[in-house]
């Protein structure tokens, strides 16, 4: 296993279909981050004015980052595949720095999250990122397909894409299920 | 090593962690609990002994944290066996 780009997000995150919030991962680097997509769908925004929330927001870079990009590490480590590492281990939130929202993501409207892996050691992974509303019909994955390491150690965006909001140290762990489950 | 000269390790590792009480190490034991006595945030822990790692030349593995729990004697029986395995 390379990276996660290719994977499908409901393999590389142990929640069920109804708690995802990424579609797709478009770059990634184990060490560096990663990025991935999502278009805002009608059960996100049930009940909130037909906007994404900020919490979700939140959740969408935590499951790219201390959850996805925090597996995979594991699972390279200890040669298992995601749901082999899921059936030992799950990955939950610990804490997190300052919330900026500039903006605003609707229904329909696609979001790119940039995460960036600031700290890992022992299955403890800290992460702050940037969300970014993506003008419609933007071809992503041509985008994304030559973007380099330098590219995204800048935050290389193209000039229409919108910041929404920007969440620092974001922490999150991989736990033993027995921890969870007694 | 004995385990006092570990423990004097520990607290030269806490007394340059920000969010630990320096006071609080002068009666530190090996009772002494991260979270509840030095009132150490639980997600410091693992900063914690990621520095051991340094400090004792030593190095753990994910799984050897997992059941670690915050205690100081727990701390230190881990670098104990990892320095008598080295």
């Amino acid at each position: 296993m390379q990276s996660l780009v290719g994977i499908s997000p409901d393999i590389a995150l142990p929640h069920g279909p109804s708690k995802i919030y990424l579609d797709e991962f478009l770059w990634h680097h184990p060490k560096l981050g990663v990025i991935a997509s999502y278009t805002i769908k009608e059960k996100d925004t049930n009940d909130h004015f037909g906007i994404f929330r900020g919490a979700d927001q939140i959740e969408a870079l935590g499951q790219a980052s201390v959850v996805a990009g925090n597996a995979f590490i594991s699972c390279v480590k200890k040669e298992m595949s995601f749901p082999e590492l899921y059936e030992k281990y799950n990955f939950v939130f610990l804490s997190m720095g300052q919330a900026i929202c500039k903006s605003f993501i609707k229904l329909g409207e696609t979001a790119i999250i940039h995460a960036h892996f600031v700290d890992y050691k022992f299955r403890q992974m800290t992460a702050t990122g940037k969300i970014y509303k993506v003008p419609d019909g933007f071809d992503l994955k041509a985008y994304y397909k030559n973007y380099s390491d330098a590219d995204f150690s800048e935050n290389k965006t193209p000039s229409n894409f919108e910041e929404v909001s920007e969440f620092k140290n974001l922490m999150g762990r991989g736990i033993k299920n027995t921890t969870i489950n007694n | 090593m004995t385990r006092e000269e570990i423990l004097n390790g520990l607290v030269e590792i806490l007394e340059n962690t920000p969010q630990v009480d320096s006071k609080k190490l002068k009666s530190i034991t090996e009772d002494t609990d991260f979270i509840t006595d030095l009132e150490a945030p639980s997600t410091e822990l693992i900063n914690i002994i990621a520095k051991a790692e340094n400090k004792f030349d030593v190095e753990f593995d994910d799984d050897d944290i997992d059941d670690l729990g915050s205690s100081v004697k727990g701390t230190i029986d881990l670098i104990e066996e990892a320095l008598n395995k080295a």
